[in-house]
């Protein structure tokens, strides 16, 4: 049989892992979790602080728990639950360059992402009607998922607990750790993405992390070295 | 005419007495106990639950500690905030909320530990083959989830009790330190019976341990934001944050130490009965849809 | 292709080569000195072997490190000492290599988004190979399953899951084939015809390497075998050749006779037997310290006594007696 080395393979690993992600219970829980933003951000509009409770709808519920742990779910799992089920195997053992298996994995968990937390936190950020926050919504969102599902994707290969170990990052060090001050919001990737939004709804971001270039930078430089430890991970492992 | 003899060696029925069904139902609950706990496995199956029961005793250790090292009259030195040791640190009936994401984010863990792991490696097809029921079943595996959620919910409290009795600030005397004492068990049960119960409901979804970790902690935090949300926006009535079981956890505790409620997690306007009855009502309806779903599932063998 | 400088003994096993670019007893699978441990743990010991062409069954009790082994080979784990080449390369970080592998692990998941085509074509995708759809399609006509099938894989039954698994191993036609326990799950029509589908694939200069625990499984897959005990390398080549070097432990025989007690009398008399016992009045069971000896002198001491032979069968010349006597020496 004639062997060639056409176009590397990403869309077929790409289609696989998306499709693995998309199943019906997954898509109506994180659904029903994005959907409930729009539903706070109604309810934000009501407050007497409207530019707060639409930051407290969008950035506080909608990007640190709705994206957040939607990301958490949905990353660690893409590589995680084929490590898990052993099926790994099938992908690592082809000549096909590694690199490209956490890139697949990134972009399905992107996908599936954008379609359950960006469409309706961005729906949430039109419905408070602060002027500029869908743009600042969307650019803080896309940021701070691509930045989450990296890191959440390499976590997924090296942790075999790791959607939990996930959950506790978010619970801990992102709502808790990172909200003592501007110090340790430095090391918090949801402060850089609230920094966005806060500066669009013309509040003080809670962590007191304000909007630099920072906010922009560090997101991205996080998603690729989430990238760059998956593949010196998957290099390195072991497989079943 | 000899004494020798080949003995069969083939299978035999056990003869004995075979113990009551609550024998098994302890074994389980004990078994439960070990397993959460990662008790005799290797370190890195005790790693998780032992660091959050430790990230849990902190302050409570933190207290103790300056108990031990820094007697009353020291530490009332340091300023006039400092009365006494348990002013370093949160009050008694205010702990459970000092500490509430790391229960929240233990019952994650601990939950889907004892149900989802059964499930998913066949094991809950054993149990049943053996007598006991899904019924019994389930009540040895709540037995055990209750016990070390109760040991996280109340343990550090109790050990600041020990504290202020060895500093010498806590009740004048026995009767005082025993209406404490009742008072942490009580707030201890009700905690412990709401989480494990919800924890529970939860993990009867999926046998995936992550997804049921997942969906306890996407649960409880919605929970509580919408229904802030609905009372601060919405002009809901007061009484719908019995929907917040965090904050309703948080509340049981500081009613029964006569505490004032705390703002933020919305059921501070709701009476001491309603609480209380909130989170009883809470608990019965998740175990009836922890049983329901237990009748129901498929048991592979 | 690679090839491996003139190999010193032992030559390896195997079968005419016709794959091309590889001759004829060729070495295709090579480990030298591998080993491998998990923290005190060692699952293989210093094991040393070359296979060419031709089926070869990897023979080992549970926990002896058969996988292991075949994890190393796939390159799907490192040895913590030793090497392994496959083709002259290393499966861990030539996917040149790799190209050339087929695996079919011992875990039966399978992607529950796909089909059986889904599934075939996109190994077979990542195979590089320039028509995945067609390629799949034959590989599944190979394990009889139905191309057509739109129904998703956890609807299959685990004999059909098996055979998947198989198509997706061949589909790019690799030139080792690494199967671990490929017949669970397989009823006896189809374990036949998969051990057929070996023999051909072996036949036509794939190398095939086989783990299985099930003795009956093996024999069919042929007489080479390596054997595996405690992580060591037990043994390695024909099994009946194998039975002959164990010089240290008696060949067991049975003899069917007319005159049976006089022949057991004159049996006792000769060197080569050790021992002998008679069953009945037509049939002696016979320890003989060596068999060739032994099958020189049956004859003339019939013969002499004027006993007439009717049957002459070695009692543990088959693989089941030679495994035995190998693991638990």
């Amino acid at each position: 049989m004639r062997l060639t080395r056409p176009r590397p393979p990403i869309k077929e690993l790409y289609r696989l892992l998306w499709r693995m992600q998309i199943t019906r219970g997954r898509l109506i829980g994180l659904g029903v979790l994005g959907s409930i933003t729009i539903l706070i951000a109604l309810l934000g509009r009501g407050a007497d602080d409207v530019n707060d409770a639409a930051l407290g709808a969008v950035a506080g519920y909608g990007l640190g728990v709705v994206a957040a742990i939607s990301a958490v779910w949905v990353a660690t799992s893409t590589l995680g639950n084929l490590v898990e089920d052993g099926l790994l195997v099938y992908l690592w053992t082809k000549p096909t360059d590694r690199w490209l298996i956490p890139i697949a994995a990134l972009a399905a968990s992107l996908s599936v992402l954008a379609m359950v937390v960006l469409v309706p936190v961005s729906i949430a950020a039109a419905v408070t009607e602060v002027d500029g926050l869908v743009t600042a919504t969307i650019a803080a969102v896309t940021l701070s998922l691509a930045a989450y599902s990296s890191l959440f994707v390499a976590l997924g290969l090296a942790f075999r607990r790791a959607l939990w170990w996930g959950l506790a990052y978010i619970l801990i060090w992102e709502n808790v750790i990172a909200r003592v001050g501007s110090g340790t919001a430095r090391f918090s990737i949801l402060s850089y993405g609230q920094s966005i939004i806060a500066r669009a709804a013309d509040t003080e971001p809670r962590t007191g992390l304000r909007s630099s270039a920072a906010s922009w930078i560090v997101p991205i430089v996080v998603t690729v070295a989430g990238m760059v430890f998956a593949t010196r991970r998957l290099d390195r492992a072991e497989i079943d | 005419m000899t004494d020798a003899r080949i003995h069969d060696t083939g299978y035999r029925k056990f003869e004995g007495e075979r113990r009551p069904v609550w024998w098994a139902i302890l074994d389980l609950a004990k078994h439960g106990v070990q397993r959460v706990l990662g008790l005799k496995r290797k370190g890195k199956h005790k790693l998780l639950p032992f660091a959050i029961i430790v990230a849990a005793f902190l302050p409570a250790i933190v207290i103790v500690g300056l108990a031990v090292m820094n007697p009353f009259d020291d530490l009332s030195d340091r300023g006039p905030q400092f009365n006494d040791v348990s002013d370093v640190g949160p009050q008694l009936g205010e702990y459970f909320g000092f500490i509430s994401l790391l229960v929240v984010l233990f019952v994650s863990f601990v939950s889907p530990e004892a149900l989802c792991t059964d499930r998913r490696t066949g094991m809950l097809g054993l149990y049943l083959a053996s007598p006991l029921t899904r019924d019994t079943y389930l009540l040895g595996r709540f037995a055990g989830l209750f016990a070390v959620i109760a040991f996280i919910a109340s343990g550090p409290q109790l050990l600041i009790l020990a504290a202020t009795g060895f500093e010498g600030s806590g009740p004048d005397n026995v009767l005082g330190y025993l209406s404490e004492f009742a008072r942490i068990v009580a707030a201890g049960f009700l905690v412990a019976l709401l989480l494990t119960t919800v924890g529970m409901a939860i993990s009867s979804l999926t046998a995936r341990n992550g997804i049921a970790s997942a969906l306890i902690v996407i649960t409880l935090m919605t929970l509580a934001a919408v229904t802030g949300a609905l009372i601060e926006g919405g002009g809901v009535a007061d009484e719908f944050a019995v929907f917040n079981v965090v904050g309703l956890a948080e509340s049981v505790g500081r009613r029964i130490f006569g505490e004032p409620p705390h703002s933020d997690v919305g059921t501070e306007v709701l009476a001491t009965p309603l609480v209380i009855f909130a989170a009883l009502a809470w608990s019965t309806a998740a175990i009836t849809f922890c049983r329901f779903r237990y009748q129901r599932i498929d048991v592979r063998q | 292709m690679t090839s491996l400088p003139p190999p010193p003994p032992p030559p390896p096993q195997g079968g005419p080569a016709g794959s091309p670019g590889l001759a004829k007893g060729d070495t295709m699978i090579e480990a030298k000195a591998a080993t491998k441990w998990f923290g005190d743990l060692v699952a293989v010991s210093d094991v040393s072997f070359r296979i060419g062409a031709g089926v070869t069954a990897l023979l080992g009790p549970n926990g002896a490190g058969k996988s292991t082994m075949l994890r190393m080979l796939s390159g799907q784990a490192r040895p913590s000492r030793g090497e392994i080449h496959i083709v002259g390369g290393d499966p861990r970080t030539d996917p040149d290599v790799r190209r050339r592998i087929g695996i079919v692990p011992q875990q039966e998941a399978v992607f529950e988004a796909l089909t059986a085509l889904e599934f075939v074509t996109l190994s077979a995708r990542l195979s590089e190979l320039d028509d995945p759809t067609s390629a799949a399609i034959k590989a599944l006509e190979i394990v009889e399953l139905d191309t057509g099938d739109k129904r998703r894989l956890p609807t299959y039954s685990k004999g059909m899951r098996q055979r998947v698994k198989i198509a997706q191993c061949i589909v790019h036609e690799p030139d080792v084939v690494l199967l671990d326990e490929p017949l669970t799950g397989l009823d006896p029509r189809q374990r036949l015809a998969m051990v057929e589908l070996f023999h051909t694939l072996g036949n036509d200069g794939m190398c095939v390497l086989i783990s299985s625990h099930v003795l009956e499984e093996v024999e069919r897959f042929g007489s080479n075998v390596l054997v595996i005990a405690k992580g060591r390398l037990a043994a390695q080549g024909d099994f009946h050749a194998i039975r002959a070097l164990m010089s240290d432990r008696p060949l067991r025989v049975l003899v069917k006779a007319e005159s049976a007690r006089a022949l057991a009398a004159a049996l006792v008399a000769n060197e080569a037997v050790l021992g002998v016992r008679l069953e009945d009045s037509a049939t002696i069971s016979v320890e003989a310290a060596d068999g060739g000896a032994f099958g020189l002198a049956i004859a003339a001491l019939a013969q002499q006594v004027g006993a007439t032979l009717i049957e002459v069968r070695p009692l543990d010349d088959d693989l089941e007696s030679v495994f035995k006597y190998l693991v638990n020496r």
